[in-house]
């Protein structure tokens, strides 16, 4: 039994300009002790998906389609109690931003407390003591004192280990970092992800990553889900959506990073356009517009996702195009 | 802390000088003079030049100010020249007397306007909501002293309910040790005293509060919608706790930051009103007294006046920022 | 990183035509503008209006020694101690408190704007020195400021307006001050003066036309405080004497008491001050949202 089962989830808002569709029958899953990564860049409804699992979209969203399981559990349209009884719990969340992600007004120690004080029977100095753990445990130094204090006087880097003290401190067995490193510059970013893989590998979590940063998936993730106006758009093994993406908009994606070694001459590639805002389901691919490989096929149906190369059934890399880049698999060029 | 409280009352002192010299300076520009006005119709020029030299007011102003000054540091304002009394005595009467009016009015302010804020944010767009929008607007759209008139007409004139002058029914006896009838009356165990004052209270105390309530209502409302929608809320939502002790816990704590500082800034406003409606409810404080002078330019009693009231303003806008700091950690602790 | 649009959109767009776009939408405003609308247009044709000049006064014909006749067919609002026809001052009090509201705000404008753009603009030395004497102002409440100048400079119209535009005049000047600050930070203005752009072309071009949003807001909100100033000053006895130019709280002054007799005589200017005022502070508000729309 999968640790998160998302299937078919399909997300919309209600806005002043009508509706907007936001996710798009999306499906992936993760297991125990999996490390999954949802890539995509601004507006593709990554965050919206992870928000869902754990039914914290704003009022004005509605789960239109779909089902979200965990272990075997389904949570769309799971009443309050039970609900908040998973969140902190059985699954946890990092936001992005520890500074407006935090209680400005309440100490550390205090806001890891809660979860504590929320799902466990710890109290007094029990608690208090889980707490200064904890915050070691997430490399924070000198604890006691700190627990203490409040998140202003903590450092960007710091302020985020806290939120991750926060997540953990119920032993979830599945943990969402929704752009845990965004807001962090990169020695920070190294440090952060590598604290997220050592308490994976102690907790056996899961980890679902949303990011739209590849670098950070490459380091941290088995596998990947590319994300594209409300729809994943491939998916696969990290190292083979890096070895050989299929889809046109991975590929882009790909392409534009700039890399050390190599040519200086090369060009970065840039994906013309912008990302769509969905006010209604497209009849074809979202995608079609700024795709260098559209066929006419892609304007007017919808691709699914389809194994990549010969392999039958199998759905280790899969992307949804009519006119996919060849993969290596069947011998074309990375 | 303290060098935040002694920095703020550093800053304080040159303001009070300027205050000072500027009210000392206004009390001389006044057009007439003591002199003209102790006279009146037998108001010669020698005469009036005698008077002046008696007073010591010929002398040039600098020189006025400094004695003036030196003799405020001994504690000696001086006396009126209308009532023959010194103006210390006058205070020790009028100054509690507006005091327990303002802080009632506060009090009332405060303890309905809160609740009645959040509640509408509670149910904000719907009808309670927009039926305490048009309320708090008509409330600061009301003149205090008009607000008064209604008050008094409905209250005392037609239906008799309450009192509609004076602090206390003439016929009552009440040893006045602090001046504050409330608390004279609970410190001599005087039960009718006690509910006569603050049946007496209750009128005035309403129209004065009105105004800093409707305000206090709408910043309140609009703080609490606007904390709902800050990460911390959703990061506390994540953590599994129910949306009541969210609230109390998160939402209201950083909401009550916006509010108490408009606590502060109502005491000018309540400064205001209260000589507005002092002259209605007849309730001899500061209000009217210090307003008699200007007619009768009691030059004593405006300098020592003013000079007062300005002074508790500026202590109790310091009071308030320190109030603020404490409150909020960020300031406190930087 | 985040969703399309996780809630209603809120577009802070300063463009004048979203500006107006949003202004419009909103009832409170358009409400509002209706209310300043009546009353201006009550203030130009009140002498069309009216049945008599509200200083006609009828002292023995009208009254017998008794006050007050309240409301009847031909004194709509009845009569005053004076035998003068209440609705005809009524109407005629617009003009003066409109005038001052607009002439006082005015005032404190003028000077406000350039104290405040120049403590912003400048900066350093000329900041501290004209915010200290701000702020020696501001430990004067405003209405009492007003009266203060009022007792100084004595009773009368003018008086009156010029009290309460310098009393305005802080309040201004620190907002214009704090709004240019902030404008100054903004990476479109640094790169302005790094392009070495002439100063006043700076300040004119780019940097007061967005500093001055919440001014517009704060000016109307201020004709709201001018009048209940006014009237507050008149309640007082600081008010214009003249006959002919009847004031709300002039009219307000004596009704203590003639409460329990004639409750019309401070009925109808008070509901015709909280109406006036009611206006202002709905167009405020409008503009407000209009301007910097929030989540609410």
């Amino acid at each position: 039994m999968a640790l998160l089962d998302i299937e078919g989830l399909t997300v919309r808002f209600r806005t002043l300009r009508g509706e907007v569709h936001a996710v798009n029958g999306v499906t992936l899953s993760v297991d125990e002790g999996e490390t999954v990564a949802l890539v995509g860049e601004s507006g593709s409804g990554k965050s919206v998906t992870a928000l869902a699992v754990l039914g914290l979209l704003a009022p004005t969203a509605t789960i239109a389609a779909g089902s979200i399981r965990s272990a075997g559990r389904e949570l769309v349209g799971l009443p309050g109690a039970k609900m908040r009884e998973v969140r902190g719990r059985a699954i946890s969340m990092v936001f992005q931003d520890p500074m407006t992600s935090l209680n400005p007004l309440m100490t550390i120690g205090a806001q890891i407390r809660e979860v504590l004080d929320a799902h466990t029977d710890l109290r007094g100095r029990a608690a208090k003591q889980r707490v200064v753990e904890l915050i070691e445990q997430v490399g924070i130094p000198d604890a006691e004192r700190r627990s203490f204090q409040y998140p202003h006087q903590f450092s960007g880097g710091m302020r985020q280990r806290a939120m991750i003290a926060v997540a953990i401190a119920c032993k979830p067995r599945l943990l969402i970092a929704d752009e845990p490193t965004t807001a962090l510059d990169v020695t920070m970013q190294a440090q952060i992800l590598g604290l997220l893989a050592s308490l994976i590998a102690e907790y056996r979590m899961g980890l679902l990553l949303i990011t739209h940063d590849l670098g950070v998936v490459a380091g941290t993730c088995e596998t990947t889900n590319v994300m594209y106006g409300g729809r994943i758009v491939e998916t696969g093994t990290t190292r083979e959506i890096f070895r050989s993406p299929t889809h046109p908009y991975t590929r882009g994606l790909l392409g534009s990073i700039p890399t050390m070694g190599g040519e200086r001459k090369v060009k970065l590639t840039a994906i013309d356009g912008q990302p769509p805002v969905l006010r209604s389901t497209p009849q074809g691919c979202t995608f079609e517009a700024r795709c260098a490989n559209r066929i006419e096929r892609c304007v007017v149906e919808v691709p699914s996702l389809d194994p990549v190369g010969d392999d039958t059934g199998s759905m280790v890399h899969a992307a949804a195009c009519f006119n996919p880049w060849p993969s290596a698999r069947d011998g074309g060029v990375a | 802390m303290l060098r935040f409280a002694l920095k703020r009352l550093l800053l304080a002192v040159p303001v009070l000088i300027g205050v000072s010299l500027l009210v000392f300076a206004w009390t001389r520009a006044l057009p007439g003079g003591p002199a003209q006005a102790l006279l009146g119709e037998r108001a010669t020029p020698a005469a009036v030049a005698a008077v002046e030299r008696n007073y010591g007011l010929d002398r040039p102003i600098l020189v006025q100010y400094g004695k003036y000054m030196s003799r405020v540091a001994t504690g000696d304002l001086g006396r009126s020249i209308t009532s023959r009394r010194a103006i210390t005595t006058e205070l020790k009467d009028r100054f509690p007397a507006t005091v327990e009016l303002a802080l009632s009015a506060m009090f009332f302010a405060v303890a309905a306007g809160i609740p009645l804020g959040v509640v509408a944010a509670k149910h904000a767009r719907k009808a309670i909501d927009h039926i305490s929008l048009v309320g708090s607007l008509l409330g600061i759209s009301m003149p205090v002293f008009f607000l008064a008139l209604i008050l008094k007409w409905a209250f005392a004139v037609k239906l008799g309910w309450l009192p509609s002058i004076g602090r206390l029914d003439v016929k009552l006896k009440l040893d006045r040790h602090t001046n504050f009838l409330v608390l004279d009356a609970i410190i001599g165990r005087n039960g009718t005293a006690l509910v006569d004052a603050l049946k007496h209270l209750v009128l005035p105390a309403v129209a004065l509060g009105t105004i800093p309530l409707a305000i206090i209502a709408r910043i309140t409302r609009t703080a609490v919608l606007e904390v709902m929608t800050e990460d911390f809320v959703r990061t506390a939502r994540a953590k599994g706790m129910s949306q009541r002790i969210v609230n109390r816990r998160h939402v209201l704590p950083n909401a009550l930051l916006p509010v108490t500082t408009v606590i502060g800034l109502q005491t000018g406003l309540l400064l205001s009103g209260a000589i507005l409606t002092e002259t209605v409810f007849a309730w001899g404080g500061m209000g009217t007294w210090i307003f008699d002078a200007v007619a009768k330019r009691d030059y004593a009693v405006l300098q020592g006046g003013i000079l007062f009231i300005v002074i508790v303003f500026v202590i109790v806008n310091l009071l308030v920022d320190i109030g603020y700091a404490l409150i909020d950690p960020r300031i406190r602790l930087r | 990183m985040t969703a399309p649009v996780p809630a209603p959109s809120v577009e802070s767009s300063g463009r004048r035509s979203d500006v107006l776009l949003r202004l419009r939408r909103n009832r409170g405003a358009m409400v509002g503008a209706a209310i300043i609308g009546l009353i201006v247009l009550a203030a130009i044709f009140a002498p069309l209006i009216v049945p008599e000049t509200p200083s006609k006064t009828a002292y023995l014909s009208r009254l017998d020694g008794r006050c007050c006749p309240g409301s009847s067919a031909a004194h709509w609002f009845g009569l005053d101690e004076l035998g003068r026809d209440v609705f005809s001052r009524v109407v005629f009090g617009a003009r003066v408190s409109l005038l001052v509201a607009v002439v006082s705000v005015a005032i404190g404008l003028a000077f406000g704007v350039a104290l405040g753009a120049a403590a912003g603009y400048f900066g350093g030395a000329v900041d501290s020195a004209i915010m200290r004497f701000i702020d020696i102002m501001l430990a004067f409440p405003s209405f009492l400021f007003a009266i203060g100048l009022v007792a100084l400079l004595g009773p009368g119209l003018w008086q009156i307006m010029i009290a309460i535009g310098v009393s305005n005049v802080p309040i201004f000047a620190r907002l214009l001050r704090g709004s240019m600050l902030g404008v100054r930070q903004t990476p479109y203005v640094a790169s302005a003066r790094v392009l070495g752009l002439p100063a006043r072309r700076v300040l004119l071009v780019h940097m007061l036309p967005n500093a001055i949003s919440p001014v517009i807001v704060a000016a109307t909100l201020a004709m709201a405080t001018a009048i209940i100033e006014t009237a507050g000053l008149g309640f007082l006895g600081l008010g214009t004497a003249d006959p002919a130019r009847p004031e709300w709280g002039v009219m307000l002054a004596n009704t203590t008491r003639y409460l329990q007799t004639a409750p019309h005589l401070a009925f109808f200017p008070g509901i015709a001050i909280v109406i006036t005022v009611l206006g202002f502070n709905l167009l405020g508000d409008g503009l407000r949202e209009a301007i910097d729309p929030k989540l609410s």
